[in-house]
């Protein structure tokens, strides 16, 4: 090891360009690959209130074309749809109904500054299948959604903005020039929750002058542990299959897209609400990417290896004269190698983490605006693994077609190379 | 200084045999004979000098003797054991536990200390702790007189230093036979006199068979035997 790091030491210092390049293209391909999966990760990993994001499946649109095939429609769900689609499922823990939209409205507290926030609607069943952390007072009961009561529950950062150091629950504030009662303070969820971020929490209420199949509504399943998409998929379009018959007397039939979603897909960038999304897209696409982002500099490096044991021919051949066998030169190399790589690795994973943390527009909330995620989601040891394995893969390509060259040279030939 | 044949007993057992052995480099226009129908047997403990004028494949034979190179034809056989069958494994091994190799222009490894340098053997040797590497590392060091240097860079030492640190490193495996290609080649006399005695030392007190291609004449004449080499054939 000490020796390894000798040679490194002294190739820096005899051919700096090259063992700067080497470096530099290391740190840039695990930077570059790193905040990839970063972005990846932060999509899917959970993190309150979506902790159980492996186990929540989403239904968000509804589409209907006319039997003819001339007319077709598509879009939120009217709650009494999303309720025939996508209650009482089997296998299923808890359903929430809520308005798909976070919707921005004027609110003022008694501060008495107007200011803007992230309202969601929800019935009671939301705070199941997310879980906030309720702060101080409580959450709507399924009664009070029913009654439409103006009751709201509000994020700790919305709490102080509406009523300074006071007590907020209990307060009243108003909400688009409605007055609401404040019951329940939860803790902030970051934007990059999909669907359980919000500023504002109300209850739910389904316009009776709602189309009977269109709306804002959309649904959230809490599967029961053991319970995969495919057993709730094919449920799902059983009740696809009866709503059919209501429709049929309208000429019109409903369209199945595969629902319901999970956070893969949900977060697999533009989901149209009349398309059937390919899960393996985005992750062929991924790979895609990956892949690139490996080879390329790979092939780089591997060069700069290359040209710097072209100076170490003699050397190579001494080695050999004094009984070091193949494998051995080819392991000394890789490993000498990896050295390089991790130590390019950990200055490409910072540079990644510090990005992430600084640079605005990198994640994007699923409601299309700059986030900074916390530290905790940019460093943390899947991702400390991760950029270790990658930094060992990137190592073996770049490494192994070099180091294999150099234990076939020739020992008589490359002792008397003149290059040393 | 000149050594006696007499006060040497070396067994009449041949440590190196080589028979029939030929050498050609063949590149894509021309082909070179580099050796014709060498015989030559060297026994134990003997201290053996080849002379020749310059391109006769003496380093070629040096070579083929060290496993580091395959004849085209003939057979070598070290120590009793015919090396023609032997894998790249076994070479290896085989040259790691019984062979020590002294250039010309010295070949240490510039990115190591001279104690690293002159442990590599032992590196690539199974079996053997750190603490013993090192025990041994310390013994030749010492014996050579190069202790105080054993944290020097080589790029830090004079030639003759060089290359007693080459030596150190060909004996610190403790081989039957060192093969030293032209070793004071590089040196000014006077190191090139200390780095002879040291050689003649390591003959006489170990028992250690050299093989060593030289184009000095007096200290081939201090060896027990010179073989004359022209055009790739033993002339005498
Ligand atoms: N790798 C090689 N490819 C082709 N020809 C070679 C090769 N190595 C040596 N030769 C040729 O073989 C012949 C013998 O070379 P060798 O190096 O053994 O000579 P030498 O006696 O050691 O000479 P010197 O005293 O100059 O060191 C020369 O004609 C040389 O050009
Ligand atoms: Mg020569």
């Amino acid at each position: 090891m000490k020796q390894k790091l000798l040679q490194i030491l002294y190739d820096m210092r005899t051919q700096p360009v090259s063992g700067l390049v080497t470096l530099i293209g290391t740190a840039l391909s695990i930077f570059l690959i790193m905040t990839v999966m970063m972005m990846q990760e932060v999509k899917t990993i959970p993190f309150a209130p979506e902790s159980n994001r492996g186990r929540i499946y989403y239904g968000l649109y509804f589409h209907q074309e006319s039997m003819d095939g001339n007319q077709s429609r598509s879009g939120g769900m009217s709650l009494p749809r999303a309720q025939q689609l996508y209650g009482g499922l089997e296998g299923v823990e808890e359903t929430s109904f809520f308005y798909n939209d976070l919707e921005d409205k004027n609110v003022k507290g008694l501060t008495d500054v107007l200011f803007s926030a992230k309202v969601r609607y929800t019935d009671n069943a939301f705070w199941r299948v997310f879980d906030h952390k309720l702060l101080a007072g409580r959450y709507y009961t399924p009664e009070e959604v029913s009654a439409h009561r103006s009751l709201a529950v509000v994020s700790e950062e919305t709490a102080r903005r509406l009523f300074g150091s006071e007590n907020p629950v209990g307060q009243h504030f108003d909400l688009d020039y409605n007055d609401f009662e404040v019951i329940g303070v939860v803790a902030n969820t970051s934007l990059l929750a999909s669907m359980g971020c919000g500023d504002i929490f109300a209850p739910l209420e389904a316009a009776s002058t709602e189309d009977p199949n269109f709306g804002g509504t959309a649904a959230a399943l809490l599967a029961a542990p053991g319970t995969t998409g495919e057993d709730l998929a094919g449920q799902v379009k059983a009740r696809y299959s009866a709503a059919d018959a209501e429709m049929a007397a309208d000429e019109m039939r409903a369209v199945y897209h595969g629902t319901p979603f999970g956070q893969e897909i949900i977060t697999q960038g533009w989901m149209g609400s009349n398309t059937t999304p390919d899960p393996d897209a985005g992750r062929t696409d991924r790979l895609t990417i990956y892949i690139i982002l490996l080879i390329v500099p790979a092939i780089n490096l591997s060069t700069m290896l290359h040209s710097r044991l072209r100076r170490r021919v003699s050397e190579l051949g001494i080695r050999r004269a004094l009984g070091c066998t193949r494998r051995r030169i080819i392991t000394d190399i890789v490993a000498e190698n990896l050295i390089v790589t991790v130590a390019g690795g950990i200055i490409g994973l910072l540079l990644g983490v510090l990005f992430g943390l600084f640079y605005d527009g990198l994640f994007v909330s699923p409601a299309g605006e700059a986030v900074r995620p916390a530290l905790s989601l940019l460093l943390n040891w899947r991702i400390l693994v991760t950029a270790f394995g990658v930094c060992f893969i990137l190592n073996l390509i770049s490494a192994s077609v070099p180091a294999w060259q150099a234990s076939r040279l020739h020992p008589a030939e490359a002792v008397n190379s003149s290059r040393l | 200084m000149h050594y006696a044949l007499s006060i040497k007993n070396y067994s009449t057992m041949s440590i190196i045999t080589l028979s029939g052995i030929e050498k050609v480099y063949r590149t894509k226009e021309i082909e070179t004979t580099a050796l014709e129908n060498v015989n030559l047997s060297i026994e134990q403990g003997e201290f053996v000098s080849i002379m020749g004028p310059s391109g006769c494949g003496k380093s070629t034979l040096l070579n083929i003797i060290g496993l580091l190179d395959r004849p085209t034809a003939g057979t070598v056989s070290l120590m009793g054991r015919e090396c023609g069958g032997m894998n790249d494994n076994t070479l290896s091994h085989f040259r790691n536990a019984n062979l020590g190799f002294v250039f010309q222009s010295f070949h240490l490894i510039p990115s190591l200390t001279v104690a690293d340098n002159v442990e590599l053997p032992l590196d690539y040797r199974s079996g053997m702790s750190g603490a013993e590497r090192r025990r041994a590392v310390d013994e030749v060091l010492e014996r050579l007189g190069i202790s105080h240097r054993r944290k020097h860079m080589p790029g830090q030492l004079s030639g003759g230093q060089c290359q007693r640190v080459a030596i150190a490193r060909a004996i610190v495996g403790k081989p039957s036979i060192i093969l030293a290609d032209e070793p004071t080649g590089n040196l000014d006399s006077k190191m090139g006199a200390e780095v002879m005695a040291l050689l003649h030392e390591l003959n006489r007190r170990d028992g250690i068979t050299i093989v060593m291609v030289t184009h000095n004449e007096a200290h081939a004449e201090d060896t027990d035997r010179t073989i004359r080499f022209f055009d790739g054939r033993i002339i005498s």
